[in-house]
């Protein structure tokens, strides 16, 4: 361990301390009462600025101390979290966090006037005084002086710890000292109480310490200590301290204690935690990987050996492979909750901004994912939000006409649901409306021909590039703005984004859906010709073989539509889809899968099974081509391709609405029952 | 022998800029983030001196530093608390609790060291 | 944290092994308080002192007063030290010249 380790330590400590503070000051407005919150808010300023000061950042400490004082006072009640302190609490909190990056104390200098400002808007509520210059010390440096000292201890001196060996060595190292320890105050065996000081000292020091530093040896304890300091040459009389050392009754003490002790005990003790760096844990998850693609090979060549025993112990392999795959993901895995608290700030300054009325509630905060696809997730995260506000909420007047509450409504929610985390941005502001977007686009020119256009695809239409700027933002409620950048950031994830809306009444939902993480996922293997496909298995509903009559036939080529036990279902033909040479086999099946609400038929050769895969991105040459996700390299040794099950329904959608513009709705039929 | 220093604090980074200082010095150091884990770490060993932050979650300075008083193999152990200039008050209550060294936070390593040369002289 | 104080009767030779500091100072009080009565002490090891404070020297004085005639013996580094330090070499058997033994 090493200084620079310890100043790594300092940041993200006060990094964290500094989120802790912004989400207890949103928590104190709404439980100005909670006392315990308002210690943890001291706590918070107070830890920084220790941290700070034993690493020399002056910067901070000076200006945290204002702020601390601050919050010492709120936490002794002497004043009162009013609506402009909080405001000016979280400003401060901010600045701190500009005050902590910047390392470097010369820095600093450009933040000054910004402190100065802040500590002045903290003028009214702090008790600070100026520190005292201090006071000129007598005795020049370099020039020896005698001192003689005559030390007194109390009797109790022992039993707080306070041994006079501490001060006579701290004396020691200052100069050349001669001591005389009295110790006619011993008493005999018989009279001795083992645990009382009786000794006192004669000290004569030669030194060129200054007066300061010699008295400096008391200032530990000096109601323990009677010191008389006088330095020979000048006869100057110094008396340090008087008074006897106070007395405690230990009975009542005792009594305290055992009260506050309980006290302490029941509290709940926190998880223990570790920190680790996160390149160490990316290299682990790496290597995991890589473990899994071994592990499928060992599976592989014992299935192909035939011999039992090998099997036996490949299975078992597999299975603990599986286990530390599970674990070292969820070594990886953070609750979103830290996430969403940070946009109770956001909308907390947003609405104060714009003039709403706006609450934030979180539900799911709990819910766990990827920190990678957390770290990614934010930005989006943080433009739905802001568009929520802005232009979902209305102003409060205009929410009282239309009979809602006042106060706008912004969900911030997450729950997994089929190896997905779906987080939905929601408000209950306005809806969208219909027919301002489809005048939009069409001026845009982002539709072509007049096809009728359903209101999901309507409403999706704000996703695409170039259908809104700024200037447009007020007169179209507002959506829309860089939401294909939104878009595109989900995407890049893995995930995808949907867009409910009832109408122009009824508020607006966003909901992504992402991958729990990017690493490595369960697979289920199919084989299209020469090529194998991974689909991620918690997206499959079910495989089942397709009818002979239709295998041989072109039929289904032709068709785009199956009848699976009277349902109706869209399929896509993998082979097709992907332009593969050759013609399929003659047995073929299906693999169903299911995405949100859309459920579509893959036809494929071969069905391979359940198989663990690593995912690996796709080289630059595959970009144009719809619907892989990645790739991954099989036990064999073979490269396989992963769905991109999402993309391919959204094919699939386009395509029937496609159908319906034409009216042809005849081709729905389906072809064959199952 | 080596003289054993516990230094109880919230905040790692004060821990482990005080534990190098101590250490490079030449003491052996127990690092502690709170009243609770100090306890642990200390059954069953001399310390020769304790380092406490007032202010800590879980169990704070001056309840850990009564329990500290209550234990026949620490009672007579030197303390010094960390504070700050503001906590007046409680500098009062560690008194009355058997604190007598205090040290105002924020401190330099230097000076931590000083103090500790005075309290457990190597 | 160990402690140890053995009393040789025969050769009227008190022994503390170990630490002699505030903590131990209420035995050890007991232990020489014991030796003295039996009126067989003639000598004190000191030599496995590891740890010792101004508890333990006082309790050196102490003995010294109430039997003048008990040799203090083997003195540590850990006594050394101390004895040193507070200039009382001689008033507890240490000669300041040969450093102890």
């Amino acid at each position: 361990m090493n200084m620079e380790l310890a100043l790594q330590t300092f940041f993200d400590e006060s990094r964290e301390l500094l989120t802790d503070m912004e989400r207890i000051l949103l928590q104190l407005e709404s439980f100005p009462g909670d006392a315990e919150l308002r210690n943890a808010l001291f706590r918070c300023v107070h830890t920084v600025k220790g941290s700070a000061g034993i690493f020399g950042f002056q910067h901070v400490v000076s200006f945290t101390h204002v702020v601390e004082n601050v919050l010492d006072r709120l936490r002794t009640e002497e004043i009162h979290l009013s609506q402009l302190l909080a405001d000016l609490l979280l400003r401060c909190r901010d600045h701190i966090s500009l005050l902590v990056d910047i390392a470097d104390p010369e820095d600093a200098v450009r933040l000054a006037s910004a402190s100065q400002r802040l500590l002045t808007e903290l003028g009214p509520f702090h008790s600070v005084t100026p520190p005292q210059t201090p006071q000129a010390v007598v005795a020049d440096s370099h020039q020896q002086h005698q001192w003689r000292l005559s030390v007194q201890i109390a009797a109790d001196a022992l039993r707080f710890g306070m041994d006079p060996l501490g001060f006579i060595g701290y004396l020691s190292r200052l100069g050349q000292l001669q001591v005389t320890t009295s110790s006619q105050a011993v008493p005999c065996l018989a009279e001795l109480e083992p645990e009382s000081c009786y000794l006192s000292f004669e000290l004569a020091l030669t030194t060129d310490a200054s007066e300061a530093l010699i008295k400096e040896a008391f200032e530990l304890g000096n109601d323990l200590y009677q010191v008389q300091l006088e330095c020979v040459q000048s006869a100057q009389l110094a008396k340090l301290s008087a008074g006897p050392p106070n007395d405690s009754s230990p009975e009542l003490l005792a009594r305290t204690i055992d009260k506050d002790a309980g006290q302490a005990h029941r509290r709940k003790p926190p998880a223990q935690h570790f920190r680790v760096q996160a390149d160490k844990l990316d290299r682990l998850i790496n290597l995991v990987g890589e473990l899994v693609i071994a592990s499928a090979s060992v599976s592989l060549n014992a299935g192909h050996s035939g011999d039992a025993v090998s099997r036996e112990s490949a299975a078992n392999l597999n299975l603990l492979v599986e286990d530390i795959r599970n674990s070292s993901l969820e070594l990886r895995m953070v609750a979103i909750g830290e996430t969403f608290q940070r946009f109770q700030r956001v909308v907390r300054d947003l609405s104060a901004e714009i003039g709403k009325d706006i609450q934030l509630d979180i539900t799911g905060a709990e819910t766990e994912l990827d920190k990678t696809v957390v770290e990614k997730i934010g930005d989006p995260l943080m433009h739905l939000v802001r568009n929520a506000c802005d232009h979902g909420i209305e102003l409060p007047a205009v929410r009282q006409q239309k009979g809602k509450l006042a106060q706008g409504l912004v969900q911030l929610n997450a729950y997994h649901e089929s190896g997905a985390i779906v987080i939905e941005v929601n408000d209950d502001g306005n809806g969208l409306n219909r027919q301002k977007i489809l005048a939009k686009a069409k001026e845009k020119h982002l539709l072509t021909g007049d096809g009728h256009l359903s209101d999901s695809e309507v409403f999706n239409l704000i996703f695409e590039p170039g259908f809104s700027t700024v200037e447009q933002v007020t007169n179209l409620s507002g959506r829309g703005v860089g939401m294909d950048v939104v878009k595109r950031n989900i995407e890049a994830l893995r995930g995808s984004v949907e867009l409910i809306s009832p109408g122009t009444l009824g508020g607006t939902t966003f909901r992504i859906r992402l991958p729990l993480t990017l690493a490595i996922i369960d697979g289920f293997l199919a084989r299209v010709g020469d090529a194998t496909y991974v689909v991620p298995l918690d997206l499959v509903v079910e495989c089942t073989e397709l009818p002979k009559a239709l295998c041989n036939a072109d039929v289904v080529s032709t068709s785009h539509y199956i009848n699976l036990r009277d349902e109706v279902l869209p399929i896509i033909l993998l082979r097709e889809h992907f332009m593969q040479p050759g013609t399929s086999g003659r047995r073929q099946n299906i693999i169903v899968v299911r995405h949100g609400a859309h459920k579509v038929g893959l036809v494929v050769d071969e069905l391979l099974g359940e198989q663990q895969t690593v995912i690996k991105p796709l080289s630059g040459i595959f970009s144009h081509v719809k619907g892989l996700s990645g790739s991954t390299i099989l036990g064999s040794g073979q490269v396989s391709l992963i769905l991109d099950v999402p993309a391919l329904l959204q094919q699939v959608s386009q395509r029937e609405d496609s159908l319906d513009r034409s009216n042809n709705r005849h081709v729905r039929a389906p072809l064959a029952a199952c | 022998m080596t003289k054993r220093i516990l230094i109880v604090d919230d905040s790692a980074s004060i821990r482990q800029v005080v534990a190098l200082t101590l250490k490079s010095a030449g003491f052996e150091v127990i690092e502690a983030c709170d009243g609770v884990d100090a306890l642990k770490k200390i059954k069953g060993q001399r310390v020769h001196l304790m380092i406490s932050d007032v202010n800590m979650p879980n169990m704070d300075g001056l309840t850990f530093l009564k329990e500290v008083k209550l234990l026949p193999e620490h009672r007579f152990t030197p303390v010094i608390m960390l504070t700050t200039e503001s906590a007046d008050d409680k500098k009062a209550q560690g008194q009355a609790a058997g604190a007598k060294a205090w040290m105002v936070k924020p401190f330099q390593p230097a000076q931590m060291l000083a103090a500790v040369s005075k309290l457990a002289p190597l | 944290m160990s402690y140890f104080c053995h009393f040789n009767a025969e050769q009227g030779c008190l022994r503390v092994q170990g630490e002699l500091t505030i903590y131990q100072a209420s035995a050890t009080l007991q232990a020489f308080r014991a030796a003295c009565a039996s009126m067989q002490l003639t000598q004190l090891d000191l030599s496995q002192v590891t740890d010792f404070d101004s508890a333990g020297l006082q309790l050196l004085l102490a003995l010294k007063k109430s039997a003048p005639e008990v040799q203090l013996r083997h003195h540590s580094d850990a006594v050394i030290k101390v004895l040193s330090l507070t200039n009382l070499m001689t008033e507890l058997d240490l000669d300041p010249l040969s450093g102890g033994v």
